[in-house]
């Protein structure tokens, strides 16, 4: 189970309020999109659902996150263990400046894991889970940077695989790539979805339509609509909801 | 063409520079006396100022705006690349690359010296405590011994009449020498042959100045101060005073510099800056 | 997999290592200001007592310095006007020359001269002083004195002149390096705009570039000052050291007579001098250091960030002069022929290109002279006997020096390399933006880079050699240079840790891992070559280094065997062999040495900087 539940979040960055009162329940193993004009604070909103939020200064909130049923923002909570169950993918592929075996063995070594043996199966599982093994399992050893922009995401999406999530946070990972890549990812998403719950934040309303299950709609940081997919496509109950996706503004 | 004439320029510069380097013409005796002279702390320059009789009231009358060499090789140095430079040094540092006047028609040597005939000469000194350490009051001992003051005859005077043979040796260990820039060649040179005697003995020589040496003795800091010059009555109050050598010193010119002597009081009035300008001395 | 998250584990190993890496780095972090309050300390409790005793006024304007006399005088206001000359005669000599070829490089130079010349000129910032101040002695000198008696004033050459020049030689690379850092940071749009208005190259350069960059040109100044202001061993060779007032600066007595800086009065009288005399010092030690500090707060006063939008008073002046009465107000006022007021334009502009040409030959003129009187007289007498393993007064060898130099360089860098590198990951990783006290280690860190040499080396005699009773050691000169050169390593490494982009960090984190293991496992890697070229240049520092070692590592020229034992490194070889009249030869050689030392030094470190281009 890996059910996230908001309760009354609000977000102050230096004193600037950036998310009011958000309420919402996500359910687990689906693909949930999260969609809104820039600024509107679903990033923002994605960074606090693994605590990123926490390296940035001055950034306050109130409201509880609750991850099956436990409430994240915790004192006694490890944030590393945390991360551990919640994984991030962002927006610019941002390898190690390590080699690829090191980058995917990374998170494991993190969190104790030293065995080669281990780690190599690891390796080539997570590789395999992200549809890379094929084209780097001959060069495992060298620079990750020799990758393109598309290998480079589902790099970054196997070395987070490779902790074990229970969820994948990815935001906007797609933006940045051409869009044979961006088509590769996608299916990749929707193999995934039957191990991982995954939340995704997108700019591209029509990517949101392809793949995902369910979607919430942020403006000016607060949420305003989440329903299935097809219903909020189709027949949006809010009137900001149907301005944006008809385009009026956005 | 901005290239070419760069490259003119360049050329130009460059030969002009070449040139400049050589002193153009012949000795003018219109010209300047270029007084050369120790730093504040230099035992060569104390035992000069008080040989010569620049010494009023407890002051030092040098030139004021004598050049200031901060070593004896310095000094050579400034002499030999300057024309109508003037300077002194202890006899035992002298080269081809400067010249030494007669004083008063007598030339700087060691016999000169041994016999008096010299004016300008004053013992070399080291300062030290004898009784604290055996290694230290081992070499003081080679230093006055036969073989010892061997060595020192052969830039110096010896101080020691009739010297006795070493008989000591066979200690290990380190010492530490530090002082006058005059008294520092020598010193060195017994220094390497205790250390050829003794295997297990290193002796380390810092040439910084009379005044540091005696200093730092005194506090203990090193073994062995060298001094150039006589103690005060303050500093023997601390420190014992061995003289060890007899030392002239030499007033050196430049090698293209025609004057072929100087009386001592010609010297005085040279270094006080009463004489100026080199055909202003009364031959 | 773990399901729950809070932990039972709370000790595990790595939050152990976590919490003492955090009080590691703060340790080493505060050692910055530990050093500076322990300079602080020592320099103005040794001073004190001397201008109490002497007086404050009496110290800093009396125009007596003579300590030897039965009533001693202790005024260093010769001494202080000897800097401000020396240094203002740099300036004036250094600053055009170097801003001219600071343009020229950044702007003017063909491909194949700007890899040529932008080498040789790091060259010539490596060049130990002591070669500086050989070659000062023995060119620079005989050239001067041969004016003087062109002139009919009969000089000995070494002059405040003389010292002007050398300095002045030797602050170019600071000042051309900063100045076209600044120049190729300018925005690209302003000269743009310039040339779309018709401007020609120079013209656009000249009135819109440099302008821009101004502030950067000027910080460049600042430095090169406070490097003119602390040199130690160029001048005390040039400069003829009367301990006088030196005479009128504009005539020709003045600029062809000797003076004496603060720093070679240091370097001079400082082995010797004792009681008040030695406390005179020390306190000269320390107005040397408040003259740093001044020329510091001047630099931060200068760069301080300004409102560009503000309309004051000064501006709108500026303003109105420009476009009222501007030349082109001045031609329309005269009624001046287009084809008149364009000639005009391009002369001006020709004489700008011409100057900027001319200066940037001059600089290479000044290089290669250097760097040709040293090799033809040195190659010549690079004998085998120079290299053999036992020194004495016969063969002179350098090899112990150069082993004293590689055993010097190896156990300062152990020293201060992981200090430094501490400290920068200490302000860079684990504080706040704005905390007080990142501003406070920062400040120390910036106070301790100004420090002159000798004030080091001022400062190492009385605490390493006196107060800690280690004598003339290795150790003894290796701390004093470990406290030398840290600012050097923490600057170097601060950039390089600011340059590794956040989103490493960021994925790093959203791994789960804690901050330390991302420093260390993703941070630091990046970082190296950056780490890698400070400490190259800190090595450059430490094999050129005279002031600060003759008073605590000694002149002992023997293999050291010991932490204890005193040595003599390679640059400190060549100060007492150019003293010694005889061995000039040998001091060429050595010099020789020296160069291909620094050569190398260079060499290695470009290597790296065009590895760290290439990996971005």
């Amino acid at each position: 189970m890996a059910d996230f539940s908001v309760k009354n979040l609000n977000l102050y960055y230096d004193g600037v309020q950036a998310l009011h009162d958000i309420n919402i329940d996500i359910p687990e193993k689906r693909i949930v999109a999260f969609i809104g004009p820039s600024g509107c604070g679903k990033s923002t909103f994605l960074r606090t659902l693994n605590r990123m939020n926490d390296i940035i200064e001055k950034c306050k909130i109130t409201g509880e996150v609750l991850l099956d049923g436990e409430n994240i923002y915790d004192k006694k909570v490890d944030v590393n263990l945390l991360r551990k169950r919640v994984g991030m993918v962002f927006q610019k592929p941002n390898p190690c400046p390590m080699s690829i075996y090191d980058n995917v063995a990374f998170g494991p070594r993190t969190h104790g894991i030293r065995k080669k043996a281990e780690l190599d199966e690891i390796v080539e599982r997570s590789l395999q889970n992200a549809a890379l093994w094929e084209e780097t399992k001959d060069r495992l050893k060298k620079s990750a940077f020799g990758l393109s922009g598309g290998q480079q995401q589902r790099l970054c999406i196997a070395r987070t695989l490779a902790v074990e999530p229970e969820v994948l946070l990815l935001d906007e990972p797609t933006s940045a790539l051409d869009p044979i890549s961006t088509t590769k990812i996608e299916e990749l998403l929707m193999t995934l979805r039957k191990t991982y719950s995954i939340i995704i934040v997108t700019h591209n309303m029509q990517q949101a339509n392809r793949i995902s299950d369910d979607t919430a709609f942020f403006l000016m940081g607060e949420l305003i609509e989440f329903n299935k997919t097809s219903t909020l496509f189709s027949i949006p109950s809010d009137k900001r909801t149907e301005n944006y996706i008809t385009g009026r503004f956005g | 063409m901005k290239k070419v004439i760069t490259i003119i320029i360049l050329t130009f510069a460059a030969l002009a520079f070449f040139t400049a380097c050589f002193d153009i013409g012949e000795f003018n005796s219109e010209r300047y006396i270029n007084v050369v002279s120790r730093e504040a702390g230099s035992g060569t320059r104390g035992a000069f100022i008080e040989l010569v009789g620049m010494v009023v009231d407890g002051d030092d009358m040098t030139f004021r705006r004598a050049t200031i060499a901060p070593g004896t090789n310095q000094v050579i140095t400034s002499v030999a690349n300057n024309r109508y430079a003037i300077g002194y040094i202890t006899m035992g540092s002298l080269s081809e690359r400067v010249r030494a006047l007669p004083i008063d028609g007598i030339y700087p040597n060691p016999a000169n010296v041994l016999n008096g005939s010299y004016p300008i000469y004053r013992p070399f000194y080291i300062a030290a405590r004898r009784g604290e350490s055996p290694l230290r009051d081992d070499f003081i001992d080679f230093i006055l011994s036969y073989e010892g003051q061997a060595i020192v005859s052969e830039d110096y005077v010896a101080a020691i009449t009739n010297p006795t043979p070493f008989t000591g040796g066979g200690l290990n260990g380190t010492i530490v020498i530090v002082g006058s820039t005059a008294v520092a060649p020598v010193l060195t040179l017994l220094g390497e042959a205790f250390e050829a005697r003794n295997p297990g003995v290193v002796v380390e020589v810092h040439p910084q100045g009379t005044t540091a040496g005696i200093n730092q003795a005194i506090d203990r800091q090193i073994d062995i101060g060298m001094s150039s010059r006589p103690l005060t009555p303050a500093e023997l109050a601390e420190i014992e005073a061995i003289a060890i050598a007899y030392d002239g010193l030499a007033v050196i010119v430049n090698n293209e510099n025609p004057v072929m002597g100087l009386t001592l009081e010609d010297v005085r009035r040279i270094f006080t800056a009463e004489i100026m300008h080199w055909n202003l001395i009364a031959d | 997999m773990d399901k729950n998250f809070t932990t039972e584990k709370k000790y595990s190993g790595g939050k152990i290592a976590e919490l003492l890496m955090n009080k590691v780095f703060l340790i080493c972090a505060c050692f910055s200001i530990a050093a500076l309050l322990l300079i602080t300390l020592f320099l103005i409790a040794g001073g004190m007592p001397a201008i109490a005793e002497i007086g404050f006024l009496n110290f800093i304007l009396g125009t007596e310095w003579t300590p030897a006399n039965r009533n001693p005088n202790f005024g260093i206001l010769p001494m202080i006007m000897g800097s401000i000359y020396t240094t203002a005669g740099a300036i004036l000599i250094g600053v055009p020359i170097g801003v001219f070829t600071a343009i020229f490089l950044a702007f003017m130079c063909p491909k194949p001269v700007y890899n040529f010349l932008k080498p040789a000129i790091q060259l010539l910032a490596g060049i130990p002083s002591v070669v500086y101040g050989f070659f000062g002695l023995m060119v620079l000198v005989p050239i001067i004195r041969n004016i003087t008696w062109l002139l009919n004033i009969g000089g000995t050459g070494e002059a405040i002149l003389t010292a002007s020049i050398l300095l002045g030689i030797m602050i170019l690379p600071t000042i051309i390096a900063i100045s076209e850092s600044a120049l190729k940071a300018a925005p690209k749009a302003y000269y743009e705009g310039a040339l779309a208005l018709g401007a020609s190259h120079t013209r656009s350069v000249f009135k819109v570039v440099v302008p821009a960059a101004k502030s950067g040109i000027f910080a460049s100044v600042i430095l090169g000052v406070g490097r003119a202001i602390g040199e130690t061993m160029a001048v005390v060779m040039v400069a003829g050291n009367q301990p006088e007032m030196p005479l009128r600066p504009f005539f020709l007595d003045g600029l062809f007579g000797g003076g004496r800086t603060m720093t070679s009065n240091l370097i001079m009288e400082m082995g010797y001098a004792t009681g008040l005399h030695r406390e005179s010092l020390i306190a000269t030690g320390v107005v040397l250091i408040i003259f740093i500090l001044i020329i510091n707060l001047i630099f931060n006063f200068i760069n301080r960030k300004k409102d560009p939008g503000k309309i004051t008073l000064k501006n709108k002046m500026r303003y109105q002069i420009f476009t009222k009465w501007g030349f082109s107000r001045l031609f329309d006022k005269l009624k001046l022929r287009v084809n008149v007021k364009r000639a005009f334009i391009r002369t001006v502009d020709g004489l700008l290109k011409w100057t900027t040409w001319i200066f940037a030959a001059l600089t290479l003129l000044a290089l290669l002279f250097v760097i040709f009187h040293i090799l033809s007289n040195g190659v010549a007498h690079l004998t085998p006997s120079l290299f053999e393993f036992v020194s004495n007064s016969q063969n002179q060898s350098m090899m112990p020096s150069i082993i004293a130099t590689l055993a010097m360089v190896v156990i300062t860098l152990t020293l201060a390399v992981p200090i430094g590198v501490f400290t920068s990951i200490y302000l860079v990783e684990y504080t706040k933006r704005g905390s007080k006290i990142v501003a406070v280690i920062r400040s120390a860190t910036e106070m301790l880079a100004g420090i002159p040499s000798i004030v080091y080396g001022l400062f190492g005699f009385l605490f390493f050699f006196g107060f800690m009773g280690l004598g003339y050691s290795l150790i003894g000169g290796a701390l004093t240079l470990t406290i030398m050169i840290l600012p050097l390593v923490i600057r170097a490494t601060e950039e390089a840790l600011k340059a590794v982009p956040d989103t490493y960090r960021e994925g790093a984190f959203a791994l789960g891992s804690g901050k330390l293991r991302a420093v260390f496992r993703v941070v630091l890697p990046s970082a190296t070559p950056g780490i890698l070229a400070g400490v190259i240049l800190a090595t450059g520092r430490i094999v050129g280094e005279t002031a600060a070692l003759i008073f605590t590592a000694g002149t002992i020229a023997r293999i050291p065997e010991a932490l204890t034992d005193s040595v003599r490194t390679l640059a400190v070889h060549m100060w007492v062999l150019s003293g010694e009249g005889h061995f000039v030869d040998q001091a060429y050689a050595t010099a020789v040495v020296l160069l291909v030392m620094v050569l190398l030094i260079n060499t290695i470190s470009a290597l790296i900087a065009r590895r760290i281009r290439k990996g971005n």
